[in-house]
């Protein structure tokens, strides 16, 4: 019994040890994106968010209209608005916490918005 | 008879020598000799390029059907080893990306901060890749040193050569951190793509005003519409320009009040011209759409429309557009110009105005296949995709 028990425990350290290791590889491999398409008039925006360990990015893509972004990231804020057939990309460097973002876009006389936390 | 054979032998081979590269008509992709590349409109003779979610398209004019951008041979187009489903995670938007010679090309910026705290620099590079449509081969052709190259508003392809804005726009904060402070120094550029080699012919936002559009606080960077935009070509000249505000409180007011669209700016319209290859402040006013052959710009006090030939001779319409200077929605083809988004044409040959059919409303032109006399328009599906098709003018005008 004590054997058996002897090796499940070690099997069960081995099992921990393996997924210890691999939480941390993919944690620190894990940069996190979000892509978001949202809707305007009868176009599609993307919204996009990114950050890893050293800067968070943000930016706002419509074809033939008008695009806002913010990003707000260790306590600084980088606003982009009024850009026209531009896609804005805010980039803020630093290694703490995460990033929100707000995306507006918009075509004639279509708005909509969007805000992601990555 | 042997000699014979062989020199008919030696002709033959002397012959086959100039075939061994692929000639411009061996190409599957037709490049043009002079176009504009914008987001919605990266034409060639043959046909379309465009990006949906997922692929990298070509929409074939002769058989009126779209393809995967990818020539490899037994390619099933189904996974990341087809070059236009790899390339949508490089490239998302067709005024990003140009093709020459079977080759798609796009630029890549890489951002960097070197050091610790306050004594760190910002460090940025871009690179020029070249995808071979046929082979699958990927080559990293240029690096271009301090400049990101990928956001430029529209690109100009001119014999053989590709013209771009790059910027460069870092702030640094008292307390070390970088950020991105619009698109700051824009300058015109260009790669020659016979030889890959690079020219910057300067910065095109240099009024003393320009820095305006960007307000920066203890914390924050408020950037509002600094980009510069090439408008495209006429007269064998590239027509480019940016806005900006004389007094930087009109932008911190319009921020306040959370109206930065009708800031009232102030235009400067830079022009480069292609044969001597100098840039130098234009007359002109910004124009909303252009031609080789017409410069056309818009009064919006007294809502007209003017079209400028070579010869300096004008032609003025009654505008139907209720929208500010920046109604994106013009396009020139076929001596026309195009306002789909209002519903209307300006017939450039006849002066007339013509409505056009409401199944267009909010579509654009983007492109003429003249031996066809058809017209490529762009326009959304009902899930918000992309699609691109060609239309008689019978269908287009009301």
């Amino acid at each position: 019994m004590k054997k058996f028990q002897k090796a499940v425990a070690g099997f069960l350290a081995v099992v921990s040890m393996v997924t210890c290791v691999a939480g941390m590889r993919s944690s620190a491999a894990y940069y996190p994106t979000i892509t978001k398409n949202f809707i305007v008039g009868n176009s599609t925006a993307t919204a996009v968010a990114y950050r890893d360990s050293s800067h968070a990015t943000a930016s706002t893509k419509l074809s033939g209209g008008r695009c806002d972004v913010k990003l707000k990231y260790c306590g600084k804020t980088a606003s982009y608005s009024n850009y026209i057939n531009a896609t804005p990309t805010a980039m803020i460097n630093g290694s703490r916490g995460t990033a929100s973002t707000e995306h507006r876009a918009s075509k004639g006389s279509f708005s909509n918005s969007t805000s992601l936390v990555v | 008879m042997k000699k014979l054979i062989f020199h008919i032998l030696c002709i033959s081979i002397l012959l086959t020598l100039p075939s061994c590269g692929k000639t411009e008509s061996e190409h599957k992709i037709k490049d043009k000799s002079s176009k504009v590349i914008t987001a919605l409109s990266n034409a060639s003779e043959n046909g379309m390029l465009y990006f949906d979610e997922n692929t990298c398209n070509f929409y074939d004019y002769a058989s009126d059907i779209t393809i995967p951008l990818c020539f490899k041979p037994n390619c099933t187009h189904s996974d990341q080893n087809c070059i236009s489903k790899a390339i949508t995670g490089s490239v998302n938007s067709a005024g990003n990306c140009f093709i020459f010679n079977d080759c798609i090309y796009y630029f890549s910026v890489n951002e960097s901060i070197e050091g610790e705290g306050r004594d760190t620099t910002y460090q940025i590079q871009s690179t020029l890749h070249q995808w071979n449509l046929q082979s699958g081969e990927k080559t990293d052709v240029l690096e271009i040193p301090d400049l990101n190259c990928t956001s430029s508003v529209n690109m100009v392809f001119h014999d053989d050569t590709i013209y771009f804005i790059g910027c460069y726009g870092a702030h640094q904060f008292e307390d070390g951190t970088w950020m991105n402070a619009g698109y700051g120094k824009q300058y015109l550029c260009s790669v020659d793509l016979k030889d890959c080699s690079f020219e910057n012919y300067g910065q095109v936002n240099d009024n003393v005003n320009a820095s305006n559009n960007v307000i920066i606080t203890e914390n924050s960077i408020n950037a509002v519409a600094d980009q510069v935009t090439i408008a495209g070509v006429y007269h064998d000249t590239i027509y480019l320009y940016y806005n900006y505000v004389e007094d930087k409180n009109i932008i911190i007011n319009a921020m306040d009040q959370g109206d930065n669209q009708t800031i009232d700016w102030n235009y400067e319209v830079k022009e480069f011209h292609l044969n001597s290859r100098e840039m130098c402040i234009s007359r002109e006013q910004p124009p909303i759409c252009l031609s080789n052959n017409w410069y056309v710009t818009e009064n919006s006090s007294d809502k007209t429309i003017t079209a400028k030939d070579q010869t300096g001779n004008t032609i003025e319409f009654s505008s139907k557009n209720d929208l500010p200077f920046d109604s994106y929605q013009y396009s020139i083809y076929n001596n026309k110009i195009w306002d789909l988004y209002n519903g209307v044409v300006y017939d450039l040959s006849t002066k007339e105005i013509y409505s056009v059919s409401e199944n267009f409303l909010g579509a654009n032109v983007t492109d003429y296949i003249a031996k066809e006399n058809k017209y490529v328009v762009c326009s959304y599906d009902a899930s918000g995709k992309l699609i691109y098709q060609k239309f008689d003018e019978s269908s287009l005008i009301a």
